[in-house]
């Protein structure tokens, strides 16, 4: 029943406040990491969580505010005065922020499916995943109503809405000193990446249970419903219980680790985990090694990572002994990602061809074949146009240093600058072995 | 009837009511006490707005307890107006009238009716879509008045109703309450011996948290070699000195 045009308005504001707020926080916190899970269902269903960090905190402090509202505003006296019991009262004002929360969330699997199921090649949204995520509503909500009819009601808001923040840093912190026992299991939310894992279904379940039922318990210690409070806290107990059985545990997924290779040359493979990205994979590397076209590539296989650099590794469409040369795929502080960052890949496919190498052998700081490595190094990163002070990707050495320190190797680049592109050509379809292992001679 | 027995209060340590019985029938009861004598405390457990420490009240026979269904049902039957009330920001007067009423429970088919009859009762039709911020304090006690009366209560309890206003607010004021006493109980708390001329059947003195005195204004006025205003005010005066002899 409507009784007031104006709190009805005040209530659509309030759900298009929460859900707005949660959807631009939430999309940010997603997109920010897209590297992590685009194209990957898996990891796409559990970043969705990730929205639910500071989109707890959004919903805990909106409930606050309402809850709050009639101590700041003075008419507290007058509800509480009513014949409606105090969570009948509320109802309304709950159900709007829960719904402004869970409408938010709703868009922000949209986006996170949306921009997945574009280039996924396999799986769908896991609706597990998604549960503890939805559980984190009435949890922010029941946190929310203890601050708004407790704490002091000009603080409550922002009391609130950093609890549930605390919660989860309270958990980060605990698992860090404790060094055993993976806390963050517990959470509304994790960080492990569901690349080559999963978690089980029982933990995912009864974190969910766990959150849902404490929130339930704090709502009923907050609206006097002492008995639904009590049952909830008791059924929030029992799920923690059982999702400590299970912390930590992690399933593998041996599919994951399967090559996926292209049919076109150079070669390259990737795991099928990352076969979304497999056809730009193909393209960036075709791309990146135009400048080295005298280079003999017909006999190397391009991997993304160790696993399927392996001797065993099966790739098919490639005999054991194709020469395996890794490039890795990251970007930011990802590796292997989910999505290919153009620059630092090519810088990889340089590492790769000319300084990993040496890296397979001891070397002395006046080796021939290193200075070369290093020169030819140079010569690639700066004809990209790329950045030579080890910027490219984490433990990419400085080519700016190695050429202060090693003035042969600074002059081989120099000289190796100044060929002209058919003489390159030929030097490197003559060096194509001594290249690749780390023993090429300069350039004259 | 309703009927207060041994209620008792404290505010941390220190108590605010002790013991105090006393019963209210139709018509109007002045608690007539000085500040801080404890009026005010137990309008608000007579409202239900808080919980006493000790004792009981009870309507008609059925007792308040604590958030229990039983307490609803009886406060369902009683109207307030606190001595100073906020309300939900720019809610027009006639929207706050129907959320007191929604508040106590009144059927949706009825509202509508229940909040013109408020606002009829209390002269607030011509003012029912204006926003309540914009009242003037006369207007906006008869406002409180009519989110009390909404309900149609068989208890109505005031807590210093005049209180603020000038005058002729006042005397407006008491011919309302004149009008809608004689079908209910009503309470009021007030320490303005005028309040308690104008509209007391019968006096409770309450000092120091206790019932000191209960009688008709007429027994107050007894009490005094005074006519009018000056024998209500000796009346009190020396109920009060018989309490701290």
């Amino acid at each position: 029943m409507i009784v007031s045009r104006r709190l009805a308005a005040g209530r659509i504001a309030l759900f298009l406040g929460v859900a707005g707020i949660t959807i631009i926080q939430g999309i940010a916190s997603v997109a920010s990491k897209s590297q992590r899970w685009s194209g990957h269902w898996a990891n796409s269903s559990v970043v969705i969580g990730w929205a639910g960090v500071w989109g707890a905190c959004i919903a805990a402090g909106a409930t606050a505010l309402i809850l709050a509202a009639p101590r700041s505003r003075g008419y507290d006296d007058l509800l509480r005065a009513s014949s409606r019991s105090q969570a009948r009262i509320h109802l309304a004002g709950l159900v709007t922020v829960a719904a402004g929360s869970l409408a938010g969330y709703t868009v922000v699997t949209g986006y996170v499916a949306a921009a997945t199921a574009t280039s996924a090649t396999h799986g769908g949204l896991d609706i597990i995943e998604l549960l503890p995520t939805a559980a984190s509503v009435p949890l922010a909500v029941g946190i929310g109503a203890l601050f708004g009819r407790l704490a002091p009601p000009r603080i409550a808001p922002v009391a609130a809405a950093v609890a549930p923040y605390l919660i989860y840093m309270a958990v980060v912190y605990a698992e860090a000193y404790s060094g055993q026992i993976a806390y963050m299991d517990l959470l509304w939310t994790d960080q492990v990446d569901r690349t080559y894992l999963r978690l089980p279904a029982e933990l995912l379940v009864s974190r969910a249970v766990l959150w849902m039922m404490l929130g339930v318990a704090l709502l009923g210690l907050s609206l006097h419903a002492s008995r639904l409070a009590y049952a909830s806290a008791v059924v929030a107990s029992l799920s923690a219980a059982v999702a400590l059985l299970s912390v930590g545990t992690r399933i593998e997924v041996p599919a994951a680790y399967a090559a996926a290779c292209s049919g076109e040359q150079p070669r390259v493979c990737v795991d099928r985990a990352h076969d979304h990205i497999l056809p730009e994979y193909q393209r960036e590397i075709v791309t990146s090694v135009q400048p080295v076209q005298g280079l003999e590539l017909s006999t190397m296989v391009v991997v993304m990572d160790e696993h399927l650099a392996a001797p065993g590794a099966d790739l098919p469409g490639s005999g054991p002994d194709a020469r395996r040369v890794i490039v890795p795929i990251v970007k930011r502080n990802t590796s292997p990602a989910h999505e290919i960052d153009s620059a630092t890949l090519t810088a990889n496919v340089g590492f790769a061809l000319f300084l990993a190498p040496c890296m397979a052998r001891p070397t002395a700081a006046d080796d021939v074949g290193l200075t070369t490595a290093a020169a030819l190094y140079h010569w690639w990163l700066t004809s990209h146009g790329l950045p030579t002070d080890g910027t490219n990707f984490p433990g990419e050495p400085s080519l700016d240093s190695i050429l202060i320190e090693n003035e042969e190797a600074a002059r081989t680049a120099g000289s190796f600058v100044r060929l002209v592109e058919e003489e390159r050509q030929e030097w490197f379809s003559e060096s194509t072995e001594s290249v690749l292992t780390c023993t090429a001679v300069p350039a004259r | 009837m309703l009927e207060v027995d041994q209620i008792g209060f404290r505010y941390g340590s220190k108590p605010v009511l002790r013991g105090v019985s006393a019963t209210f029938e139709p018509g109007a009861t002045v608690l007539l006490g000085r500040n801080g004598a404890g009026k005010t405390t137990l309008i608000r457990i007579l409202a239900g707005a808080a919980a006493p420490s000790g004792g009981q009240v009870r309507l008609n026979g059925s007792a308040q307890g604590s958030h229990s269904r039983a307490t609803r049902a009886v406060l369902r039957r009683i109207g307030w107006l606190p001595q100073t009330f906020g309300f939900p920001p720019r809610m027009a007067t006639a929207e706050f009238v129907a959320y007191a009423a929604w508040l106590k429970e009144v059927p949706g088919r009825q509202l509508t009716r229940q909040v013109a009859d408020a606002l009829a009762t209390t002269g607030l039709s011509d003012q029912a879509r204006n926003p309540l911020q914009t009242l003037s304090g006369g207007q906006l006690r008869r406002a409180g008045l009519a989110a009390a009366l909404v309900a149609e209560p068989e208890v109505l309890v005031l807590d210093e109703p005049t209180a603020g206003l000038d005058p002729e607010q006042r005397d407006a004021f008491h011919g309302l309450v004149r009008r809608i006493r004689s079908e209910r109980v009503v309470v009021i708390a007030t320490h303005l011996l005028e309040d308690v001329e104008a509209l007391a059947d019968r006096v409770v003195v309450i000092d120091r948290g206790s019932v000191q005195w209960t009688g008709t204004i007429d027994d107050l006025a007894g009490l005094s070699q005074q006519q009018g205003l000056s024998a209500l005010r000796e009346g009190f005066q020396i109920i009060l000195d018989r309490t701290v002899s």
